[in-house]
């Protein structure tokens, strides 16, 4: 059966503790890697009979993908409704009303899902939301009172509580997946392109906003153009003008959530998993497009959270 | 020829032999202790005697094993191995020196007493009493214990093990050779004080005779003006304090301060035997003879003395041991071996990235300037290679997981 096969090969042991979608990457790109070889093991093992070669691998990168998306999207419709709060959340933060919005969300993953990029994201996303990221840091950034509270409150505005605060940027990054989707842009090359790859480029982001905005409504009408704006902030540079606090903070989030190993812990002379990571890419910082002053803010709080 | 290390691959029998020497080290230990201890505190003759035997037994075993590890390490070509870089020396050490001169003649001297009633017996019984000092290197044992303490303290680390073990090494030889040089030289005193307690003895010996032969009378009022003499001297001196154990004048006693049921007790003592007999074959008892005068001299304050100094180097040691054991170990683990642990892992696991965590108070040592460079430079590139070739990462997969 294709089915066991595919799971065998997730349980591996080079993947413990792995997000599923980049066991899923790390698959696909061996099997592409070893063509010849994996197309003579395929035919050995009779999965797909009637095919040969390329097309005998392409029906297996093509089954692990569909088993993949299913998987990050059943995991989502489990973690995401129970870790948001909507309902908390003031109607004048213009975001919309009630559950539908997180139903709608959902709604959204199951069209998405068969995107690499956003498939990543919403695994990341279910991370963020399954380890409580969101929550813990920005409940010691609120104890911390340092830049990133002060970039919230005075420069973003943002009057909320602790927890309000978690929340709603909680609804904004479950949008953030839809940024990855890829959409032709006959302005940005002949490639579809997503709202990472014009991070840099605001007349592309206009047209990419517009497009995937009008996709998103098309699937998700509950998921209204604030959200989607805020939302959009997420892949710009830490450096740009338009990019917000809220922005560099959901990007710096997902970044971790992307190299998150599940049950990782501190070794003995070693730093925690979380320190650890927010050190290091705050020396990465310009190449990841991530903010450097709200990486070592991150670095202390994990520090003293011990995580 | 295999390789040196081969040759302690335990198998179960090894496995069962290595467990049974671990509980007679420690057995040997509690002997050794118990043996100065035992002078210390009095024990009866047949409580002392027990734990000679049990001394020697535990050197008996641990030559035999000595002798069985040279001729296994042999057979693998491993024997200098074993003795240089294994501690073999510690082995031999605290094997056979102890069983050829302490346990053994004791031993000997216990069950063949009359082995030692010759004169060349009576040297070689002198010779045994200034070797007593080689029963310090019993304490050698402990370190043979390091391997197993070091196990359960920290660390899979054969750096920190052994680097534990070579300090611990040094410095309780370092300290037992300056205990047997001053115990050798006599710098510990004891024998100033064997001298002068022989001196005065031996006078006092000279004055009994004086006063017993001074005025002409029978054999008995000679005795009585002896034992007159004697008891005007040993007015407030407790039979604890007297080191004198019983004076004879003419075959006829004197005086004892020792009962006769503590007599019996304590010492190879033959009431029924005639004078010069009575302490036939006990170590502890020194006889000095002046023509008719014989004076049993009591060695055991001094004895006691001796076995307290022994009771402070056995503890001494042990609490060095111990310290670089559960203290200094656990400095030079934190500090070194960790430290490497993380970087060894950090450049050969393309998963890892954990920062080496660099203590403030030692930041400048050259390892946490090390680790400073991989947490600094090399993780972050590691890092960035690893979002830059996500396309291409096939986290270590092998065909054979795709074969199994």
């Amino acid at each position: 059966m294709i089915s066991d096969f595919i799971l065998k090969l997730i349980s591996n042991p080079n993947f413990t503790g792995q997000p599923i979608s980049m066991i899923e990457q790390q698959i696909s790109n061996f099997v592409q890697q070893n063509k010849q070889q994996m197309s003579a093991v395929i035919a050995a093992q009779k999965f797909y009979p009637g095919l040969a070669g390329d097309k005998a691998t392409e029906a297996l990168i093509a089954d692990i993908r569909t088993y993949i998306s299913q998987t990050i999207v059943d995991k989502a419709k489990q973690v995401v409704p129970g870790a948001v709060d909507i309902p908390t959340l003031s109607e004048s933060m213009g975001l919309g009303s009630g559950d539908s919005v997180l139903a709608h969300t959902l709604l959204l993953y199951e069209k998405i899902a068969a995107h690499k990029e956003a498939r990543q994201m919403i695994d990341q996303y279910c991370t963020l939301l399954d380890e409580r990221y969101i929550d813990r840091y920005i409940g010691a950034c609120f104890e911390e009172k340092g830049y990133l509270h002060n970039e919230l409150f005075r420069v973003q505005k943002l009057n909320l509580d602790a927890p309000n605060m978690a929340e709603y940027i909680k609804l904004i990054a479950a949008v953030v997946p839809a940024m990855a989707v890829r959409i032709p842009i006959p302005q940005a090359g002949p490639q579809p392109v997503n709202a990472f790859d014009v991070k840099d480029k605001p007349a592309q982001q206009k047209l990419y906003f517009d497009k995937i905005t009008a996709l998103v409504r098309s699937i998700a009408p509950d998921i209204n153009a604030t959200l989607l704006s805020a939302t959009m902030k997420v892949p710009l540079a830490a450096t740009e003008q338009a990019a917000t606090p809220v922005g560099k903070f959901l990007a710096i989030m997902f970044a971790r959530a992307k190299d998150f190993r599940k049950g990782q812990k501190a070794e003995k002379g070693s730093e925690t998993p979380d320190k650890s990571w927010f050190s290091v890419q705050m020396r990465n910082a310009s190449f990841l497009g991530l903010d450097k002053r709200m990486l070592e803010e991150f670095n202390r709080m994990a520090f003293a959270m011990k995580a | 020829m295999e390789s040196p290390k081969n040759y302690h691959d335990a198998n179960n029998l090894g496995k069962l032999f290595e467990n049974f020497i671990v509980v007679a080290i420690i057995f040997a230990l509690v002997i050794t202790v118990l043996d100065e201890f035992a002078t210390v505190l009095d024990f009866t003759l047949s409580a002392r005697n027990i734990i000679i035997i049990l001394s020697c037994a535990t050197d008996v075993i641990f030559s035999g094993e000595f002798v069985a590890r040279i001729i296994v390490t042999r057979k693998h070509g491993a024997a200098k191995h074993y003795m240089m870089h294994q501690r073999g020396w510690i082995d031999l050490l605290s094997s056979f020196p102890l069983l050829i001169l302490s346990s053994g003649p004791e031993v000997l001297l216990l069950f063949f007493p009359e082995l030692f009633a010759s004169g060349a017996g009576l040297g070689f019984m002198s010779s045994v009493k200034i070797v007593k000092a080689v029963r310090v290197s019993r304490i050698l044992r402990l370190l043979r214990l390091l391997k197993i303490m070091g196990k359960i303290h920290n660390t899979d680390s054969q750096m920190a093990n052994r680097h534990v073990a070579m300090i611990s090494t040094i410095a309780t030889m370092a300290f037992i050779s300056v205990y047997s040089f001053m115990a050798f030289t006599g710098l510990l005193g004891f024998h100033e004080i064997e001298s002068q307690q022989e001196a005065f003895y031996r006078q006092l010996a000279q004055n009994i005779q004086t006063v017993a032969s001074e005025k002409k009378g029978t054999e008995q009022e000679k005795v009585d003006r002896a034992k007159e003499y004697l008891s005007s001297l040993m007015v407030n001196v407790t039979s604890q304090q007297a080191s004198l154990a019983q004076v004879y004048y003419k075959g006829q006693l004197l005086v004892s301060n020792y009962t006769a049921s503590y007599l019996a007790s304590h010492f190879k003592y033959d009431e029924a035997a005639v004078a010069k007999q009575k302490f036939h074959g006990e170590t502890h008892i020194h006889v000095l003879e002046e023509k008719d005068v014989l004076i049993y001299i009591s060695t055991w304050p001094v004895a006691k003395e001796k076995a307290r100094v022994n009771i402070m180097v056995f503890f001494g040691i042990c609490a060095i041991i111990l310290s670089f054991m559960f203290v200094y170990s656990r400095h030079f683990v934190q500090n070194v071996t960790d430290v490497v642990h993380i970087i060894q892992k950090g450049v050969n696991d393309p998963g890892f990235n954990l920062e080496v965590s660099i203590r403030k108070d030692f930041e400048h040592d050259e390892i946490f300037e090390l680790a400073k460079s991989y947490n600094e430079t090399l993780l972050p590139e590691k890092m960035k290679n690893k979002t830059a070739n996500a396309e291409s990462d096939t986290g270590g997969l092998s065909m054979d997981d795709f074969l199994k």
